[in-house]
């Protein structure tokens, strides 16, 4: 285990070792996107239209899914690394391929974490925003999403290597299609002409849209777990069994 | 040593035409797939600002067809980005992180050349700002707005602003890729495409520390909102002249970090070369 | 040259000029300990590396010159001091009596620059598509490029290659394309930094082939870096080498042998089992009767060495040959370390 803690203190590590002011830029945009979309909800919420969420809810939702926007639609270095061919780096060392991704993810979730969420989470209170889960079946509910976003991350991994030289292609459409149907920018709820109720069973929707529904407290917990419990069963054999038959496109990757 | 004349430049801006046509039509499978991924990004973007309109009638005393107005004219932006922005010509910090300026110091043409007309790709990179021609027409007509030679300069010309504005805050924050390639080699996709998002939101209604805010130090204001009021007839603060101005200043500011850049650049090399995107 | 006028290239006067070039860069060091990382974050510690000191060398036009160093001795910064790319910290470079750093666009259409882990090809388009994007950024003339493309075509052999997109070539394919790219503008130089890297014995052999003859026939002026020194050796008849930043031998390939002793192969094979002994030769490899030996010809004469071969019983064959270039340079940069 502690193979991978290093190899995630490293990945962690890699991303401040230009300096930490290079990644100021990328918390400042986060910063100032969150502000004004905090407001820009604000002024939506006032006009009154019901949508069965109130302001304070809608805003803790979109603070907390900036908070924590990468484990919310998670997102591993194999896409990438595939059009670089390094990939190939992972079978060489003695420890198990996914367990590498996952801990190279976790690793560099650390340092946006500790400096764009950390301060962001003490300066709630200054917005007026509340931080505190509805239901501790939040937590169950984020790992859940975690482990399926892998899942899913897993297959678009798999489908780069089928199609090669698509890889960042891939990686547009997919963002495109998460930040939509994941419900991590507008709560699929608010979707007008019935969208919302076509929208919630497809499994972007057990993505970061359940555990933020269930922070705010605007979704029946036990039938978002068990749907996402579900979408978890289905997926993961799935993305193992691609995973698999991908290995040859990745090793022989770069001819 | 050939000059650089009006007819040399439309030239070199014809062969990276031509190249382009030639992928389309030699890669059509991926050219299409890269179509297609152009559209559905910027789709999803303004399509999630449309939807919010919809549904609450209207944002922050816009109305639902003037949102759909913006949301054209951020799509025309986003169209102009990828036809002039092909070959990471503005992600400059890509280049420069990935060693990859090399590349250009060998070619017998000034490096402001090159970088203004590498990048031109109309066939691969119509396909957005076609998308915003139909919601401009759609929306002008859905606002009965008059379409007078005039209105259409000032069009022009906010596009033009808002593209140098793109441009400008690329280069300015792509000179960190000199000083620090490998730390600094996404900066720009990250401080133009991170906040992309943000340039599809409608700032009325905000409070104003937050509007002028968004127009000067962060001007994303200025990527759709503020033109598209202006041209709606409703300059908001500042004036109808503001983007002009700051994209003026911008440039400027720009020319000069980006001349300091490739000073330090020529004096202290790069010792990193990555044979990714578009270089191989 | 001009594109317009190919054919005679003057062989007289300097090609390459540096007079007392020195070139500096700053290292960042990192530490792997907390408290290093630390103090990195508030004071960087940075090291000085000097790529090259006091560096001086002259090239004749129409020379065929190899650059050589160990890893990290300065080769390729003087490459792209010559190509304009990095500005010298001191000292005075000229190409074609022209500054690289000021004059780098009038000299792009005289250079050919070829970096053997790049190319300027472009990735998802044939070869012809990158030929022809070249015709219109270096502003070729019709009949030159006609000339040069089908100069290049023939030479190596690119005729088959022409259609196929660079993302499918082979490397040695992939070279030889763009050594043919590169030549369209009819270069009066070219700089090569490490063209062979990574080829096999064929495609290295179709390289020093082609670049041997448009040396002697075209008179084209050729730098070339390479760590194969016996390519080298073939290619090139001077030998500039570099070791710290600093120019440690300017020669010709024997010249060289000779610093580390003129060391001389002899191979005996002998008939019955017997193991020969040579005094002042030291002995290298024995295997199956066939015995090398290393003999300094600064210590003895090939005469003496001969007469007392010819008083040795049991030797069926006798073979007397100069000590590889790689091993010599071996020494050489061991004798750096």
């Amino acid at each position: 285990m502690y193979r991978y803690y290093y190899t995630a203190k490293l990945s962690a590590i890699e991303k401040t070792n230009g300096g930490t002011i290079y990644l100021l830029p990328d918390i400042l945009i986060k910063a100032f996107t969150l502000i004004p979309l905090v407001y820009l909800w604000r002024v939506v919420m006032s006009s009154g239209v019901e949508v069965g969420m109130t302001m304070s809810q809608m805003i803790s939702y979109t603070y907390v899914s900036s908070l924590l926007s990468e484990m919310l639609v998670v997102k591993t270095a194999a896409t990438g690394w595939l059009s670089e061919g390094t990939l190939l780096k992972l079978y060489g060392r003695p420890l198990s391929v996914l367990g590498q991704l996952s801990a190279l993810t976790v690793g560099r979730w650390m340092p946006m974490l500790l400096l764009f969420s950390l301060p962001m989470t003490l300066l709630a209170p200054v917005f007026g925003i509340s931080l505190i889960p509805s239901s501790v079946w939040f937590f169950p509910s984020l790992l859940l999403c975690i482990s399926l976003g892998f899942a899913v991350d897993c297959f678009f991994a798999c489908l780069s290597i089928k199609l090669r030289n698509m890889t960042w292609l891939i990686d547009r459409i997919r963002m495109a299609i998460i930040a939509l149907f994941s419900g991590t920018v507008i709560p699929i709820r608010l979707l007008p002409f019935g969208l919302d109720q076509i929208m919630r069973f497809q499994p972007f929707a057990a993505l970061g849209g359940s555990p933020l529904s269930i922070f705010v407290g605007t979704a029946d917990v036990r039938s978002t777990i068990l749907l996402q419990l579900a979408w978890n069963i289905v997926l993961w054999p799935l993305a193992l069994l691609a995973f698999k038959k991908s290995q040859e496109g990745m090793v022989s990757y770069g001819g | 040593m050939d000059k650089i004349t009006p007819i040399r430049f439309l030239k070199l801006l014809g062969i990276y035409a031509k190249i382009d046509l030639a992928w389309l039509i030699r890669d059509t499978k991926y050219a299409i797939a890269a179509i297609t991924a152009d559209m559905i990004s910027n789709m999803s973007a303004v399509s999630a600002v449309f939807l919010i309109a919809i549904r609450f009638d209207g944002i922050g005393g816009m109305s639902s067809d003037e949102v759909l107005f913006m949301m054209a004219y951020s799509t025309l932006v986003t169209g102009l980005f990828i036809i002039f922005g092909n070959n990471n010509n503005i992600h400059v910090s890509r280049i420069i992180g990935r060693g990859q300026l090399e590349h250009m110091f060998i070619q017998p043409l000034p490096l402001h050349v090159q970088l203004m007309a590498s990048g031109f790709g109309p066939f691969t990179g119509c396909g957005n700002f076609l998308v915003g021609m139909g919601l401009l027409v759609v929306s002008i007509q859905r606002l009965s707005i008059q379409v007078t030679p005039s209105w259409v300069l000032t069009l022009f010309l906010y596009l033009l602003a808002t593209m140098t504005i793109i441009v400008a805050r690329s280069y300015l924050v792509s000179t960190m890729a000199f000083y620090s390639p490998v730390a600094a080699e996404e900066i720009s996709s990250v401080a133009i495409e991170g906040t992309w998002m943000l340039s599809t939101f409608p700032l009325s209604g905000m409070p104003r520390a937050i509007q002028l805010s968004l127009i000067t130090i962060l001007p994303e204001g200025l990527m759709a909102w503020f033109p598209a009021m202006a041209l709606l007839g409703r300059p908001p603060l500042l004036g109808a002249y503001y983007p002009l101005i700051f994209a003026m200043l911008l440039a400027a500011v720009a020319a000069f970090a980006f001349k300091k850049g490739m000073k330090y650049y020529v004096t202290k090399g790069s010792n990193r070369y990555l044979p990714y995107g578009f270089r191989r | 040259m001009s594109q317009k006028d190919q054919t005679v290239i003057s062989r007289t006067g300097s090609a390459v000029s540096l007079k007392g070039v020195d070139k500096h860069f700053l290292q960042w060091q990192r530490d792997n300990h907390a408290k290093g990382m630390l103090r990195n974050l508030i004071k960087p510690e940075k090291k000085v590396v000097r790529a090259l000191e006091d560096v001086s060398f002259e090239i004749e036009k129409g020379e065929f010159v190899a650059y050589a160093g160990p890893n990290g001795a300065g080769k390729s910064t003087t490459m792209k001091l010559l190509s304009g790319m990095l500005i010298p910290n001191a000292g005075d470079i000229r190409v074609f009596g022209l500054s690289p750093q000021k004059n780098r666009r009038a000299l792009m259409h005289r250079l050919g620059v070829l970096f053997g882990n790049r190319t300027e090809l472009w990735w998802d388009h044939p070869i012809i598509q990158s030929f022809e994007w070249k015709k219109v950024v270096w502003n070729i003339d019709d009949s030159t490029y006609r000339r040069n493309l089908d100069m290049v075509t023939e030479l190596l052999d690119l005729g088959p290659l022409l259609k196929t997109f660079a993302r499918e070539m082979s490397l040695g394919q992939r070279m030889r394309a763009d050594l043919g790219m590169m030549l369209l503008h009819s270069p009066e130089l070219l700089l090569l930094d490490e063209p062979t890297l990574g080829l096999d014995v064929v495609a290295k052999r179709q390289m020093i082939d082609f670049l041997k003859k448009i040396n002697h026939e075209e008179g084209v002026t050729i730098m070339v870096t390479s760590h194969d020194m016996d390519d080298l050796e073939e290619m090139a008849e001077r030998m500039l080498m570099i070791s710290d930043g600093k120019i440690a031998y300017d020669g010709g390939f024997d010249g060289l042998r000779k610093i580390t002793g003129d060391l001389t192969r002899v191979i005996l094979s002998m008939e019955n089992g017997d193991v020969p002994t040579l005094d002042d030769a030291h002995l290298i490899s024995a295997k199956n009767g066939v015995y090398e030996f290393e003999v300094d010809l600064g210590q003895t004469t090939v005469r003496d060495l001969m007469r007392r071969l010819s008083d040795y019983d049991g030797i069926s064959d006798v073979e007397i040959k100069k000590a590889p270039i790689e091993q010599v340079i071996a020494r050489i940069y061991q004798e750096w370390k």
